[in-house]
């Protein structure tokens, strides 16, 4: 794994490396998350509590879920930049953190949507509402640092400093956030202590979750190609590459 | 010169600055007393209510003061190139760094410090619980403005940035906010409240122990070009 991760951090690999996975990449990000939400949306049997209302499951769960997990990776990116001096690392934490915001987003919006019905409020001060809107702002936080004019390396390595700062400030609020509101309200009805879900609804959840990551990652890596190329506008093989595309079209 | 006496010397000279520039300290003053005597004219004119919130307001109030005072922390330093020579003198550039971030936040706990017995006063506290108020303040400030400090460096040489600063500070301060401003309810509900103080004094030790190196990291990539 560590040779892969070497070879990766050359741009050049990067580039022609992920360019050949990219295709696949999309075929099955698109087959997994038009089944799972077909499956989801038409397919699984009614919730006997919720009814229908529950099949936006199939998009919350998703978009939270990688609102947390893409936070991670860039924690672990941010790592590999500081420690490893892996550039292509820092390069994917801006494109990490938008999908992350979005996918945060998301999962706020549809949480919300889901309230209404079901809790009669759009809104409750729950904690892992609460946490989940904080660390949506976290997101947008790293996003406005890129309003720092530098050279792109150096605000590259500020980014990864804050992101660190935050990977381990996170559980801190989590639990600060938890206590609070059991200090507070005392404990919420347990809303998501879901019973045990059916084999025939939790297959199409999981078909949404692998769709969404495979789609995010699609995203993170195109967008990433994108910038390897502009930075590295000045070098050879990008020269090289732009002769070729531009014999292919002519 | 070993790192005891860099840092005796650099505390010294913060110390120094600060001396120079009272006005800023009064205006630090000012903003506090502004701000805990106007808040509550936004709400209900009851004194129980009044009561129960008095922590927030106290605790908003200095977290406010501290993104002030701390959006001009490294500016100056960075415009006549201290920060360079900070960098080029071999010294570790965190004793510093934790030199500064002490006497600040010494300086931005004193107004808060020396304006409770007037809070005491205003909100009808008694004294064992201005004293907690008091304690709970003074734990958590060098947390508070290490955060600021994060925030501000990584900043440097953004006008206007004030937005931003809260944008990255109000977050991660929160813990030092849900802990800080619940001891003083929790001693009126007749909870123990020494776990709490020992809560936030641990994040001031982790966070004036670890974010001086965050801090020098980004001013490293800064100035390095």
């Amino acid at each position: 794994m560590w040779k892969l991760l070497y070879q990766l951090a050359s741009p050049k690999t990067f580039y022609t490396l992920t360019g050949r996975i990219l295709p696949f990449l999309l075929i099955s990000a698109l087959l997994t998350l038009i089944t799972g939400i077909i499956w989801g949306l038409v397919f699984a049997p009614p919730d006997y509590q919720q009814g229908e209302a529950f099949r936006i499951i199939y998009i919350h769960v998703p978009a939270a879920f990688l609102s947390l997990s893409l936070y991670a990776f860039m924690g672990f990116l941010a790592i590999l930049l500081l420690i490893w001096r892996i550039k292509i690392a820092g390069l994917l934490i801006r494109f990490v953190a938008q999908v992350g915001a979005s996918m945060a987003f998301i999962a706020l919006v549809t949480g919300s949507l889901w309230g209404k019905p079901m809790w009669g409020t759009w809104w409750v001060w729950d904690a892992r509402l609460t946490s989940e809107f904080i660390l949506f702002l976290l997101y947008i936080a790293i996003l406005a640092l890129y309003q720092i004019r530098n050279n792109p390396e150096g605000q590259d390595r500020i980014i990864a400093i804050v992101t660190l700062v935050g990977l381990i400030d996170l559980p801190i609020i989590h639990y600060s956030v938890y206590w609070w509101n059991t200090l507070h309200q005392g404990s919420t009805v347990g809303v998501f202590e879901k019973p045990k879900m059916a084999l025939s609804m939790l297959y199409p959840l999981l078909l949404t979750l692998i769709g969404f990551s495979l789609s995010c990652l699609a995203i993170i890596l195109q967008k990433a190609r994108l910038e390897v190329l502009y930075r590295e506008r000045k070098q050879s093989w990008v020269a090289q590459y732009r002769e070729k595309s531009t014999c292919k079209t002519s | 010169m070993t790192w005891m006496r860099l840092f005796v010397k650099q505390v010294h000279r913060e110390w120094l600055l600060c001396l120079r520039q009272l006005p800023v300290f009064f205006n630090a003053c000012l903003f506090f007393l502004m701000f805990i005597l106007f808040f509550p004219l936004t709400l209900s004119p009851e004194p129980a209510l009044l009561r129960m919130m008095v922590p927030g307001i106290v605790w908003m109030a200095l977290l406010l003061a501290c993104l002030m005072s701390a959006e001009r922390l490294f500016d100056l330093d960075y415009e006549y190139g201290v920060l360079e020579q900070w960098l080029v003198s071999g010294y570790p550039l965190s004793v510093m760094i934790i030199a500064r971030i002490l006497v600040q936040s010494l300086l931005n706990l004193l107004p808060a410090l020396l304006l409770c017995p007037l809070i005491a006063f205003l909100y009808g506290l008694n004294l064992q619980e201005t004293g907690i108020l008091m304690s709970s303040l003074a734990l958590a400030t060098p947390a508070l403005l290490a955060l600021c400090a994060l925030a501000a460096v990584s900043g440097v040489g953004l006008h206007q940035r004030g937005a931003l600063m809260a944008l990255i500070v109000l977050p991660l301060t929160l813990p030092l906010l849900i802990f800080g401003s619940s001891i003083l309810n929790m001693h009126l509900s007749l909870q123990a409240i020494s776990g709490h103080l020992a809560l936030l004094l641990a994040l001031s030790l982790l966070s004036v122990s670890c974010l001086p190196f965050a801090i020098a990291g980004i001013i490293r990539s800064t100035l390095v070009d």
